[in-house]
């Protein structure tokens, strides 16, 4: 089955994913054994993206799908695309990023997760002037919420810094239950998927039931929004099942339903470095 | 008699995900010694969720657990976990005071 690869060819978030969407549905509608992907017309594909269709692959190759790809007719894109580690991940690493790591879901190794999380967090750090406690901090509570409510199969992480723009972005991605459907699981309310994103994104734990044990809890993303949007004037975006919250520095926060579901949760976290460090410890609630 | 424990060998120099410390805990929980001796040494970098997780089983430990050679940057999270729970008003854990000076914690 071949299947072009048609996306807005820009920057921005929301719109490539949206489109992409549609791409990752019928990539999951494939009846044949094998899927090609053609990315010839693509001019521009973000990491978000990039990581997303490099997850599905991964999940269609672990059901015994082949795959091909044709690439882009413009080679900066390619390489880029490689870079990354495109489809498949990749342990190396540039000069300002830390390309794709999968990590499969490892029921016997718990503190497996964990391990993967840190080589990628030592990485990204040699990366980046200052601001280590900060990058590290998102990283580490993004990367524990997939462990810890999501039931993922595979989860899909990157980092990268643009030392031009003094701006760094992490990316991770979980094909588990999505938030909406973690709250649906432990009977907490929400009128529609964006509600229970903001829900989550504001501290609201999905076993209030448990309360007297998860005291404590629900800190991390909403610590995550506030460290990455005001101290560090950077944006959020949010995609889970069919919800969509965006939030940035200094604007009004945006929040959609999508026509077609995300199969899992994407988060992006794009925040500036500032010339210095900012007090973290005392920042963070 | 106590039986040291190098975090450095078993995390590596960052302590990430709830999941990692929960199981590290049922671990030493089955130890033979009833004295365990948690060294910091060379950990740099502890999450804010592995920070309260540990709290929180290193309480329910049947076994004295101490700890050694905390960093300031370990201290300050722990620190910043104490914080939050101070102002959920939550009294069932935490008062806890760490001493960086003796790299230890100590639970009031």
């Amino acid at each position: 089955m071949n299947i072009k690869i048609n996306l807005p060819n820009n920057d921005d978030v929301k719109e490539n994913i949206y489109a992409l969407i549609k791409i990752l549905d019928e990539m999951n509608s494939c009846k044949d054994n094998k899927i090609i992907l053609d990315f010839s017309k693509v001019s521009w594909m973000p990491p978000c993206c990039i990581i997303l269709i490099s997850n599905k692959v991964l999940e269609l190759k672990e059901k015994g799908l082949e795959f091909d790809w044709i690439p882009s007719s413009n080679e900066k894109v390619t390489s880029h695309m490689n870079k990354l580690g495109f489809p498949l991940g990749s342990n190396v690493d540039g000069s300002s990023y830390v390309p794709i790591t999968h990590i499969l879901r490892n029921n016997s190794d718990r503190k497996n997760l964990g391990r993967k999380i840190s080589d990628l967090l030592n990485k990204i750090i040699k990366k980046i002037p200052n601001n280590i406690n900060g990058v590290s901090y998102i990283l580490a509570e993004l990367s524990d919420n997939i462990e810890d409510h999501s039931e993922y199969s595979c989860a899909s992480i990157m980092a990268q810094y643009f030392p031009g723009k003094r701006e760094v972005e992490i990316i991770v991605f979980d094909d588990g239950m999505t938030i909406p459907g973690i709250f649906s699981k432990n009977n907490v309310s929400f009128k529609n998927d964006s509600e229970a994103i903001e829900k989550a994104l504001s501290g609201e734990i999905s076993t209030p039931k448990l309360y007297n044990q998860e005291k404590g809890r629900g800190y991390g993303l909403r610590t995550c929004r506030s460290l990455s949007t005001e101290d560090f004037k950077g944006e959020v975006y949010v995609f889970s099942r069919n919800g969509v919250i965006i939030s940035k520095h200094n604007q009004e926060k945006i929040s959609e339903i999508m026509k077609s579901p995300l199969n899992g949760t994407l988060l992006c976290v794009k925040i500036k470095l500032p010339l210095k460090d900012i007090p973290f410890y005392d920042k963070v609630e | 008699m106590e039986k040291i424990i190098s975090l450095f060998e078993i995390f590596g120099n960052n302590i990430i995900t709830r999941n990692s410390i929960a199981s590290f805990f049922e671990e030493i929980n089955f130890l033979e010694k009833d004295k365990i001796v948690l060294d910091f040494n060379n950990v740099a970098f502890i999450s804010r969720s592995c920070a309260d997780e540990y709290l929180k089983q290193r309480k329910k430990s049947k076994k004295k657990v101490v700890e050694a050679n905390m960093s300031k940057n370990v201290c300050d999270m722990f620190s910043l976990v104490n914080r939050q729970y101070e102002k959920e008003g939550s009294s069932i854990l935490i008062q806890v005071l760490p001493e960086c000076n003796s790299n230890s914690l100590v639970f009031a």
